[in-house]
C-alpha cells in the first residue's frame, strides 16, 4: 500500500465531495439532465414499417397479340422458396430446374382471360433478373380484338412486412397508357372496359360509399337533429352536398397532391362534427351551423374524392364519365339519406319529442364517436414520425380552443358595444 | 255523463296527413336497407372481405384450380356414399384428374392429399373431421363445410390448396393454416357455424 498515494486519492475524493456541496445545485441539474435523458430514452420507441414489394407488368397490345412483361421481385415469391447466395440474391446456376415452375405458376395465375374465356401463352420465357433480386417473365398470348381482356393480378405472396402490390402499364392498341395498382388479395381486373360497365360499376361504388357508415352520415344525422323547418333542413343538406361535391372535384383534380394531407383533413373533418353537435346543445345561430356544414363537406368531399380517385382505374378510359356518374349517384343518395332523416325529426317534433333532453343526448353521443373518429386518426397521422405528428390532437384541440375564444371575444365586445348603445340611449331618454 | 264524440274535419285531415308522412318514411327507410342489402349481397358473393387471411373464394382462383376445387367437392359426395355404405373411407377417392391422392387418418380426421403431377400446380387437401365420440350433436345446417350422413353423423369437411404442390411434402397436416396451406370456399363461410380447430 502506498501511503502518499492514499493520501493522494483521499484528497482528491474530498475535493469532488467538498466541490458537490460548494455547487449543490450544478449536481441537481446534471442528474436531473442525466434522468430526463433517461426518461426520454425510455419512452422512445422503434416500430417496423411494411415496406411494399411493387411486381411491375407491361401489358401491350401489338395486333393480334397481346405481350405481356413481368418483372417479380423474389420477396413477392416466398411459396418458390428460390434458391438463395450467401449475400441474397437469387443463385442463377441453382435457378435451372426453379425456374420454369415458377414461371409456369406466375402465368398461370395471372390467368389472363377474354371474355370471360383463359387465353394459353404457347411461348412463355423466364430468366434471373439483371440485378439477381427478380424474375423476368415474357408471355405472348393470341387476342380476338381488344374487349374484354382481363387478367388476375397481385397472385404473389411476401413477408407480412414485405406486402406485395402489383403495378400494370396497359397499353392499349389505341389511345393513352393506363396504369392499374392492386394490392391486398388477387383481384380479377378488365383492362379497358366499356363505358356502360365502368358506370355500372361506379353506380355501385357511389351507393357503396354513401351506405358505409362513415362521417358524412354522422355529421347529417347531427345537423339534423335540431327541429328545424322544411326550408332550414333543405337548406343545410344542400350546404352539406354542395360543399362535398366542391371538395371531391378538388380531390379529384389534384388526387397525387392532396393525398400525404388527408388523414389531417380527415381528422379536422371529425372534428367539426364535435363542434356541430356542441353547436346543436348550445343552439348555436344558422350562420355558425352553416360554415361548419360547408367545411367539413369540403373536407369531407376531399376523403370522398380520394375515393374515387383510387378506384378510377378501374374505369379505363373512361375516368370523367366515371367521376360524374359518382358524383351524380353519392350527392342523390345522399340528398335521399337527408330527406329521410329530416322528415323523421319532423314527424318526431310533431308528437312532442322533450327536445330538452333528446338534442342533448343525441348530440352527446354523436359527439363521443366524433371524437373516436379523432383519436383513430390522430394515431395514423402520428405513424407519419415528426413531432408535431405525434401531437396533431393537440395541435387540433388548441386550434379549436383559439377558434372558440376569438368567437366568444368577438361576441363579447358586440355585447359591450351593444350595452354602451343601450345606455347612451337611456340617458339621452333621461335627458 | 254521456260522452260526446266531437269530429272535427281539421284533425281528420292532419291525422290522414301523418299517416301519409310515416308511410313516405317507412318506404324511404325500407328502400335505403334494400339498397344496402341488395350491395351487400352482390359483393359477399365474389369478395373474400370477410375472409381471414388463409381463406380465399373459388370464384376468385384462376380457372384450372377452379375445375380442380369442384372435382374435390364432387368426388367428396361419392367418398361420403361409401362412408356411409361400408362404415370407412375409401382409401382411393376420385377426387380429381392431375393428382396423386393418398389417405392419411388421424383420431377422427381424415386428411385426403394430392401431389400434382405438374410440378407447378398447386397440391389439394381434403380435410374431413368426424365427430369425437361423445360430443354433442351438431346443430349446424348443411353447407360446404357440414355435411349430414344418412345415419345423422355430421361432417366437417374443409378443401385447402398449396402453391407449388410438389415442395410440399406429403404427410398428415394437423393445422394447415399454419404451414402455408390456403382454405378454399366456393361461398363465404356462416361465421355462427364455422368450427377451425
Amino acid at each position: 500500500m502506498d501511503p502518499g498515494r492514499d493520501a493522494g486519492d483521499m484528497l482528491s475524493t474530498f475535493e469532488v465531495t467538498r466541490s458537490a456541496i460548494a455547487r449543490p445545485t450544478a449536481a441537481a441539474r446534471m442528474w436531473a439532465l442525466v434522468a430526463t435523458m433517461v426518461l426520454v430514452a425510455g419512452g422512445a420507441y422503434s416500430h417496423e414499417v411494411p415496406v411494399e414489394q411493387i411486381v411491375r407488368i407491361d401489358m401491350a397490345i401489338q395486333g393480334d397479340r397481346l405481350i405481356v412483361r413481368m418483372q417479380v421481385p423474389a420477396t413477392a415469391l416466398i411459396d418458390a422458396r428460390l434458391p438463395r447466395l450467401s449475400d441474397g440474391t437469387i443463385d442463377a446456376a441453382a435457378m435451372v430446374t426453379v425456374l420454369p415452375i415458377v414461371m409456369a405458376d406466375v402465368v398461370r395465375n395471372l390467368d389472363v382471360q377474354q371474355d370471360g374465356t383463359p387465353l394459353r401463352s404457347a411461348d412463355a420465357t423466364s430468366r434471373v433478373g439483371a440485378d439477381r433480386k427478380s424474375i423476368d417473365i415474357d408471355a405472348t398470348y393470341q387476342i380476338d380484338g381488344t374487349a374484354g381482356l382481363s387478367a388476375r393480378l397481385n397472385a404473389f405472396r411476401g413477408e407480412p412486412l414485405q406486402p406485395v402490390r402489383t403495378a400494370v402499364r396497359y397499353m392499349p392498341g389505341t389511345g393513352a397508357a393506363q396504369t392499374i395498382s392492386v394490392a391486398g388479395p388477387p383481384a380479377r381486373v378488365t383492362f379497358d372496359p366499356a363505358v356502360l360497365d365502368a358506370v355500372q360499376e361506379f353506380v355501385a361504388r357511389a351507393l357503396t360509399a354513401v351506405l358505409a357508415f362513415g362521417d358524412h352520415l354522422l355529421m347529417l344525422v347531427c345537423v339534423l337533429v335540431p327541429e328545424r323547418t322544411m326550408r332550414d333542413s333543405a337548406r343545410v343538406i344542400a350546404t352539406l352536398i354542395a360543399a362535398q361535391a366542391a371538395g371531391m372535384i378538388v380531390s379529384a383534380l389534384a388526387a397525387g397532391l392532396l393525398a400525404p394531407a388527408l388523414p389531417v383533413t380527415a381528422m379536422i373533418a371529425s372534428s367539426v362534427i364535435v363542434v356541430a353537435a356542441v353547436q346543436n346543445i348550445v343552439r348555436a345561430r344558422g350562420g355558425f351551423v352553416a360554415a361548419s356544414t360547408a367545411l367539413f363537406g369540403v373536407l369531407n368531399g376531399l376523403a370522398v374524392g380520394h375515393l374515387f380517385a383510387t378506384d378510377a382505374q378501374f374505369a379505363g378510359a373512361h375516368r370523367v364519365a366515371a367521376f360524374a356518374v359518382f358524383l351524380v349517384v353519392f350527392a342523390l343518395a345522399e340528398l335521399w339519406l337527408g330527406a329521410i332523416a329530416a322528415a323523421t325529426r319532423m314527424w318526431l317534433a310533431g308528437r312532442g319529442a322533450a327536445d330538452r333532453i333528446v338534442i342533448p343526448v343525441a348530440s352527446a353521443l354523436i359527439a363521443h364517436s366524433a371524437v373516436h373518429h379523432v383519436i383513430d386518426l390522430g394515431h395514423v397521422i402520428a405513424q407519419s414520425g415528426s413531432f408535431a405528428a405525434e401531437h396533431a390532437v393537440v395541435s387540433l384541440t388548441l386550434g379549436w380552443a383559439i377558434v372558440m375564444v376569438l368567437v366568444a371575444a368577438r361576441e363579447a365586445l358586440r355585447a359591450g358595444h351593444r350595452q354602451d348603445q343601450s345606455a347612451r340611449i337611456v340617458s339621452s331618454a333621461g335627458r | 255523463m254521456p260522452g260526446q264524440t266531437v269530429h272535427s274535419g281539421e284533425s281528420a285531415k292532419s291525422a290522414g296527413r301523418e299517416r301519409l308522412g310515416v308511410i313516405v318514411i317507412a318506404v324511404g327507410i325500407v328502400s335505403v336497407i334494400a339498397v344496402y342489402l341488395g350491395l351487400n349481397a352482390t359483393k359477399a358473393r365474389d369478395s373474400g372481405k370477410d375472409l381471414l387471411p388463409y381463406q380465399t373464394l373459388a370464384g376468385t382462383l384462376p380457372e384450372a384450380d377452379r375445375q380442380a376445387f369442384r372435382a374435390i367437392r364432387e368426388g367428396l359426395l361419392i367418398a361420403e356414399g361409401e362412408r356411409a355404405r361400408r362404415g370407412a373411407w375409401p382409401e382411393q377417392a376420385p377426387l380429381g384428374p392431375g393428382h396423386q391422392w393418398s389417405r392419411l387418418d388421424q383420431g377422427a380426421i381424415v386428411n385426403y392429399f394430392g401431389v400434382p403431377g405438374d410440378p407447378s400446380a398447386p397440391a389439394w387437401l381434403l380435410e374431413i373431421q368426424e365427430p369425437e365420440p361423445g360430443m354433442a350433436p351438431d346443430p349446424a345446417p348443411e353447407d360446404d363445410e357440414h355435411h349430414r350422413l344418412p345415419d345423422g353423423t355430421m361432417l366437417h369437411t374443409y378443401v385447402w390448396m398449396h402453391r407449388y404442390g410438389a415442395q410440399v411434402p406429403l404427410g398428415f397436416v394437423r393445422q394447415p393454416q399454419n404451414s402455408g396451406w390456403i382454405e378454399v370456399f366456393s361461398t363465404p363461410p356462416n361465421p355462427v357455424y364455422y368450427n377451425r380447430r
